[in-house]
This record gives C-alpha cells, sequence and structure tokens, in this order.
C-alpha cells in the first residue's frame, strides 16, 4: 500500500505579521476539511497558499507540502484543483475545444478522457443547457462553474480538491459537493453556510488572515446538520419553484 | 556582473514581478539595479528608485526600439559598472514583436499575461521561444484550466524553458524568479554580444525616425 496523499501547512503570519498559532497542521487523504471566518478573513488567500503548495512567498508566508502524491503528478500541476466562486471563463474558444486542450495540457490519455460524459455532468448540474459548441465566455456564471466542476472529476481528478463558496455559485451546492467528494480525495471548503462546513470531518476558524483554530465536527454537530438537511432540501424545493415561474404559496 | 533581461509587453507586471524578486537577492547583500527600456514612455525607474533601488530609464523615441536597445545597452553597462551592481535587470517592453531584446549570454526572461489571448505568445514568439524562463502573470483572474492551457501554449513554443507563475502584486511565484536570476551568468561587459535573434532583412525609414527629420 503506497503512503495515503498528507498535506502539511507550515504557520505564517497573520495581517499584522503575528505568527499563526500552530506547529505544524497536517490533513490527509479522505478528510474534508472546512474554512470559516469572516469576509475577509483570509479564507480565499489560504485556498490560493494550499493551490500552491505555497513555497513561502505569498503574503502569509505559509509553507505548504504534499507528500504521498507522484511527483509526476504535481509536476504536471495536477495535484490541486480548485473551484472558485467568483471564476468566469475567459478564453475566446468553444466548450468541447477548451475541453481538449485542458486534456492534452494535463497530459491525459484520450481513450481514458470521456469529453462528453464531462459535457454531461457538467449540463446536469448547470440550469439551462449548453453544447459543445457553445463559446466559453458566454456561459453563465453557474454554467461556467458547473463545466469547471465537471472538469475536475473528468479530467483534472486531482487528488487534492479546493472548493471556495460553493454556496454562492449559482448551482445546486449539495450536488456539486456529493459529485466532487471521491472517496479517498482530500477536499478543502471555504464556506459561510453551516450545512457546507458540517459536512466537513474538520473546520479551520479563520481570523485576521491567520489560522486561529482547529475544530473537529462534534456529535452534537452532526446531528443538527441532519435536522438541518431536512429543513434545506425543502428550500430546495421552493428554488425549483420559483425557477420554473411557480407560485410558492 | 550578472545580466538579466526581463521582456514582456506593457501591463504584464514586469515591475512589479522583478521588485518583488530582487527583495531575497537585496536582503542577502546583492547590490541590484535596473535598466527600463521602453519605446514611447515610461515612468517605471522611478517606482525601482522609490525602493532604493539604482534605475536608469532609456526610451528609444523616435528610433526603431531594439536598435536603440543595443545602442543603449554600452553606457548603461558602466553606469552599472560605477554603481557597483552585483546584478543588472534590464526590464524591457514589448518592442515591436520582430525581434527578440535577449543577448546571447545573459539570462533571459520573458513575461507573458494570462488576461492576454491564447494566440499572444504564438504572436510574440521572438521574445517566448529563446527565453530561459518564461513567466505567466496574472492568473488570479482566470480559471485554473484556463492557466493549464496557457501554460501548455507557452510549453509548445519552448519546451525547454522553466515556466514560472507568479503575481506581482501578491509576490507569490517571485521567489521561483528569483532563483533564476541569482544564477543569472556572470558577465564581462565585452562579452555583452550579440542578440539571439536574427534582426530584420529590411529596414524601415520610417522607424529609423526619417519623417521626423530625426535619421
Amino acid at each position: 500500500m503506497p503512503e495515503p496523499a498528507i498535506l502539511t501547512v507550515l504557520p505564517g503570519t497573520d495581517k499584522f505579521g503575528r505568527s499563526e498559532p500552530f506547529g505544524s497542521l497536517e490533513f490527509e487523504a479522505g478528510r474534508t476539511v472546512a474554512i470559516v471566518g469572516p469576509t475577509g478573513s483570509g479564507k480565499t488567500r489560504l485556498l490560493a497558499d494550499l493551490e500552491r503548495l505555497s513555497p513561502g512567498d505569498s503574503p502569509t508566508r505559509r509553507r505548504v507540502s504534499l507528500r504521498g502524491v507522484p511527483p509526476a503528478v504535481v509536476a504536471a500541476d495536477r495535484a490541486v484543483a480548485r473551484i472558485s466562486q467568483s471564476m468566469q471563463f475567459f478564453l475566446d474558444l468553444g466548450v468541447r475545444e477548451f475541453l481538449e486542450m485542458h486534456r492534452d495540457a494535463l497530459q491525459r490519455d484520450r481513450e481514458d478522457t470521456d469529453l462528453d460524459a464531462v459535457l454531461g455532468a457538467a449540463n446536469h448540474l448547470a440550469g439551462e443547457p449548453f453544447g459543445p459548441d457553445t463559446p466559453l465566455a458566454s456561459l453563465s456564471g453557474g454554467q461556467a462553474r458547473a463545466l469547471m466542476i465537471a472538469d475536475v472529476m473528468g479530467i483534472s481528478d486531482a487528488p487534492v480538491l479546493l472548493v471556495d463558496e460553493i454556496e454562492n455559485a449559482g448551482i445546486d451546492r449539495h450536488a456539486a459537493l456529493d459529485v466532487l467528494s471521491a472517496p479517498g480525495r482530500l477536499v478543502f471548503l471555504a464556506t459561510h453556510d453551516p450545512l457546507i462546513a458540517l459536512r466537513a470531518d474538520v473546520r479551520l476558524v479563520l481570523c485576521e488572515g491567520a489560522i486561529r483554530e482547529v475544530r473537529e465536527t462534534t456529535p452534537a454537530e452532526r446531528r443538527l446538520a441532519a435536522r438541518l438537511a431536512r429543513e434545506d432540501r425543502k428550500t430546495g424545493l421552493l428554488r425549483d419553484a420559483l425557477r420554473r415561474g411557480d407560485w410558492l404559496a | 556582473m550578472r545580466i538579466a533581461f526581463v521582456a514582456g509587453p506593457p501591463g504584464c507586471g514586469k515591475t512589479r514581478l522583478v521588485l518583488h524578486a530582487l527583495g531575497p537577492l537585496r536582503a542577502g547583500g546583492m547590490a541590484c539595479g535596473v535598466l527600463k527600456m521602453d519605446a514611447v514612455a515610461s515612468t517605471d525607474d522611478q517606482a525601482y528608485r522609490a525602493q532604493g533601488i539604482p534605475a536608469r530609464l532609456q526610451v528609444a523615441g523616435d528610433v526603431c526600439p531594439d536598435h536603440e536597445a543595443m545602442v543603449a545597452l554600452g553606457p548603461a553597462l558602466r553606469w552599472a559598472k560605477e554603481q557597483g551592481l552585483d546584478l543588472l535587470v534590464v526590464e524591457t517592453a514589448g518592442l515591436c514583436d520582430r525581434c527578440s531584446p535577449f543577448l546571447q549570454r545573459a539570462l533571459a526572461v520573458c513575461v507573458v499575461s494570462g488576461l492576454s489571448h491564447l494566440a499572444a505568445p504564438r504572436k510574440m514568439r521572438a521574445m517566448v521561444e529563446p527565453a530561459d524562463v518564461v513567466v505567466l502573470t496574472r492568473c488570479d483572474g482566470i480559471s485554473p484550466a484556463e492557466r493549464q492551457v496557457f501554460l501548455q501554449s507557452l510549453k509548445a513554443l519552448n519546451p525547454g524553458a522553466t515556466r514560472i507563475v507568479a503575481n506581482g502584486l501578491t509576490g507569490e511565484g517571485t521567489w521561483a524568479l528569483t532563483a533564476a536570476l541569482r544564477a543569472a551568468p556572470d558577465l564581462r561587459v565585452r562579452d555583452v554580444e550579440p542578440l539571439r535573434s536574427t534582426l530584420p532583412r529590411g529596414y524601415c525609414h520610417f522607424c529609423q525616425g526619417a519623417e521626423s527629420g530625426h535619421a
């Protein structure tokens, strides 16, 4: 059995240059880690450090390393994938043309990569469907994020996944997270949403740019999550009705 | 004296990148200076001096920028020597994209913005192909997948180069450029020639400033 992937974070500094209050943090493959804290507390900054496996040259000076992943995967930029809240596509390409280029950029095998399945998965998550020739830049925010998620599953297939405020992505957040949380993947979720945070095994509490606390999700919190999920399904049905143009009561 | 050329189109983030990359070198006691070359106008030399870095500005004006760069290089090297520099960074804007501003033996760094068109690197291949280091900047606004596609297009043009993703505003990725600059070839002034790219076969009198009477 190869050693499982382990991501290590060595402390940096907060916005005022004070050292972060931990020796080192280790996260093992298969775990889900929530990142919480007020807007401006450094959640997205932490994700950026994780994404780059930062050697220490970011504003936080944190050092991030990953072991247990083949060096070729790290060298091919395939170890860490990220889905972001605000990201739009920008390149002047059609959807399928872009997926082909991304597959080739990551040196994925042509036979193993089913681009039609990627497109199908994206359309399953998105609201209104889009086709292989739809220009990337004309996708709506939700469609673009759906395509990014499908791309991460079908093309990147990275062992570490970073997700930034998926609740604001304009897609079914739980369907998206179910799809993304493949067994054995290490997932970081920056979120303001209690239900998403409670999907995690552990959460990092950020404040003034630093990781201030590390909290394991408690059994009581897991029970709360189950209750919240039921309420959330009701809200989801209302959301669907609203989108269809129905009366809500 | 170590010499490195950092070239890229206007607005791709060269100055911020160089400022960040020089930080650790200066902290380690290396005397660093910058020659900024531009075609029409620039105030970037002030940005360097504001950080205490000796800087000199050379604007081509009426003359072909690549030609002017080579003419200006001799005096600039003497200036750098007088300043006692250990490392001279020649920061140069896009010039005309026909020629590369890189010298045979000096370190050649090309900077490309991730917000430019995917075809842009091909259009400025004179800068991308002969570079030792290719830096992709401004990736914070594009998706990771697009960044990877962009990097692949740079790799296709210049497979042998070191590729760096960097952010001139935050400094992320600039340590890799610091390492490249630290290892830039140590040259004597008389070793500094010739250009890496072939020169154009034809010269235009307008480019030489004939129209404005400076030819």
